[in-house]
């Protein structure tokens, strides 16, 4: 079964404040997202027959737990143990496609910031002994993935630093965003190494907050009170076997996912508004190379040059992406997607933008992308 | 970094009982598929080119070349506090298989992609190894 273009669309989005929010367990932060994305679109609990949630810190995020919280029995749920948002859109739309729901929410809470999680996990799977080997912490992989692209590129931690600096030059014009403090690329460098060659602005922050959006079938959208957002097109590629791979950690295997742009009916050059997932701003550079939006190295030069940032050639994570707005698991990432093809984004729009995309990974073995538009092309 | 330090904070997060790839002597070994010849590594129950479950443990001369390096500056786990900084590699080895790990006997500013390095298991625990490298064709 294909997905048609335009097939499936978003028709409400919700995020809470994001930060510390003490006092809260997950499952109640992502159940106020999910009454914030009604509110958006006009939509009673009762029009959901679809519930994905995602599992978060801490063992929350299980759809028996949230449903009952949310008082629901929709005809279908489930709960994917990884997050990025990307994947529950594509789980929603599977199920949209083949009957088995209509109208779906997708909610994802953490309180990860009030609850202590310091981060201290092993960077990494597939082996028992790299805790003992002190290989902590996604800023590990992250270093040793842009030790290697500066070793084959020469690439520089100046170059890398720009990823950071952008989105937190975006990060001040989002209200919601926690940093929004200036970062100039003399303050960046400035920093003290975390994982050298990595700093402290490289890596994303802990923070607690939910987010939920509401996906439903084409011939559906004229229920809701908003502007929908259609999926055009979606892919996944997994690096499974992981270490395996030879240079697994710079995740060849995702550019197998440049189909993504015939199957949504346009060309990489039309994609107005770039969204990357960013626990470490590394991922920022590989994905850019990946999908084409620069040459094999060339990620270095292209972000030093301004081209992502608003304004420029394509502008990337208008929302200041994890590094600045929020951890999240990339799901704000959809959220300002969302917004920005309803010309809902104030200081930080991107003009005329119709066309948007998001790439995302769960750690080095999973990736997913998808393009939404705020038209279907023919 | 002091190699001690690294070692005592492997020695302080040891479990009871050995993760898959300690080592029982200092010898580096690794299943080697009898079906096909596949050296693999972290230990598995079949083959992950010809899933045969059958293997036998072969020794290796562990030698191998850096593919990355990073340095640790910060702790995320307390038991590394009096280690930083330390650092840690993902080694190819030779006969294929990829190890993370630290190198022992090195200055930060040693370290380079492309490096040869060696594999030296140091005991831990009694009886429990662990695979560390060292820079060169020989270990200690």
């Amino acid at each position: 079964m294909t997905l048609r273009r335009g097939e499936v669309a978003v028709i409400g989005v919700g995020s809470t404040e994001q930060g510390e929010l003490p006092g809260r367990s997950a499952d109640e932060i992502a159940v106020d997202a999910l009454r914030l994305a009604l509110r958006d679109c006009g939509l009673e609990k009762g029009d959901l027959d679809g519930l994905i949630t995602c599992k978060s810190f801490g063992g929350s995020g299980i759809d028996t737990d949230i449903g009952r919280m949310a008082g629901i029995n929709p005809r279908y749920s489930a709960t994917l143990d990884y997050g990025t948002c990307n994947f529950s859109l594509h789980l929603a739309a599977m199920a949209i496609a083949s009957g088995m729901a209509t109208t779906i929410a997708l909610l994802y809470g953490t309180n990860q910031r009030s609850a202590g999680n310091r981060f201290r996990a092993v960077a990494g799977s597939g082996a028992e002994s790299l805790g003992l080997h002190g290989f902590h912490n996604i800023a590990g992989q992250g270093a040793l993935a842009f030790a290697r692209h500066a070793h084959l590129y020469g690439t520089t931690q100046e170059q890398l630093g720009w990823v950071s600096v952008t989105e937190r030059a975006h990060a001040q014009l989002n209200p919601a965003a926690i940093f929004r403090t200036p970062l100039t690329i003399e303050d960046y460098l400035a920093e003290p190494y975390l994982v050298a060659p990595l700093r402290r602005s490289d890596v994303c922050m802990i923070s607690d907050g939910g987010a939920c959006l509401i996906v439903t079938s084409a011939d559906r959208v004229a229920s809701a009170s908003t502007q929908p957002v259609y999926l055009l097109a979606m892919e996944q590629a997994t690096g499974l076997r992981q270490y395996q791979n030879p240079d697994n950690l710079l995740r060849p295997w995702v550019s197998a996912m440049t189909t993504i742009y015939a199957s949504a009916g346009l060309s990489r050059a039309d994609v107005d508004v770039l969204f990357i997932q960013d626990p470490v701003s590394v991922w920022v550079c590989q994905m850019l190379e990946l999908f084409g939006f620069c040459g094999p190295g060339e990620s270095g030069p292209f972000v030093q040059e301004g081209r992502i940032r608003l304004g420029g050639e394509i502008p990337v994570n208008t929302n200041g992406g994890q590094l600045s707005e929020s951890y999240m698991w990339g799901w704000l990432h959809l959220c300002e997607a969302v917004r920005q093809l309803r010309g809902e984004c104030g200081d930080r729009q991107v003009a005329d933008a119709t066309f948007a995309q998001y790439c995302s990974t769960k750690g080095f073995e999973k990736a997913a992308t998808s393009i939404l538009g705020s038209s279907v092309p023919s | 970094m002091s190699d001690e330090a690294l070692l005592l904070a492997a020695a302080r997060l040891l479990g009871p009982s050995p993760s898959i790839e300690e080592l029982a002597t200092p010898q580096i070994r690794f299943q080697q598929c009898t079906a096909c010849g596949f050296r693999r590594y972290p230990p598995a129950p079949a083959c992950p080119e010809c899933l045969a479950s059958e293997s036998e443990w072969m020794p290796d001369d562990g030698v191998g070349t850096i593919w990355s390096y990073c340095v640790y500056h910060r702790a995320f786990d307390p038991a590394f506090s009096g280690a930083v900084p330390y650092n840690v590699v993902l080694v190819e080895l030779d006969s294929g298989p990829r190890m993370i790990s630290n190198v022992l006997g090195i200055d930060p500013s040693g370290l380079r992609i492309g490096l040869r390095v060696v594999a030296w298991p140091r005991e831990i625990a009694p009886g429990r190894f662990l695979v560390y490298f060292v820079p060169g064709a020989s270990s200690p």
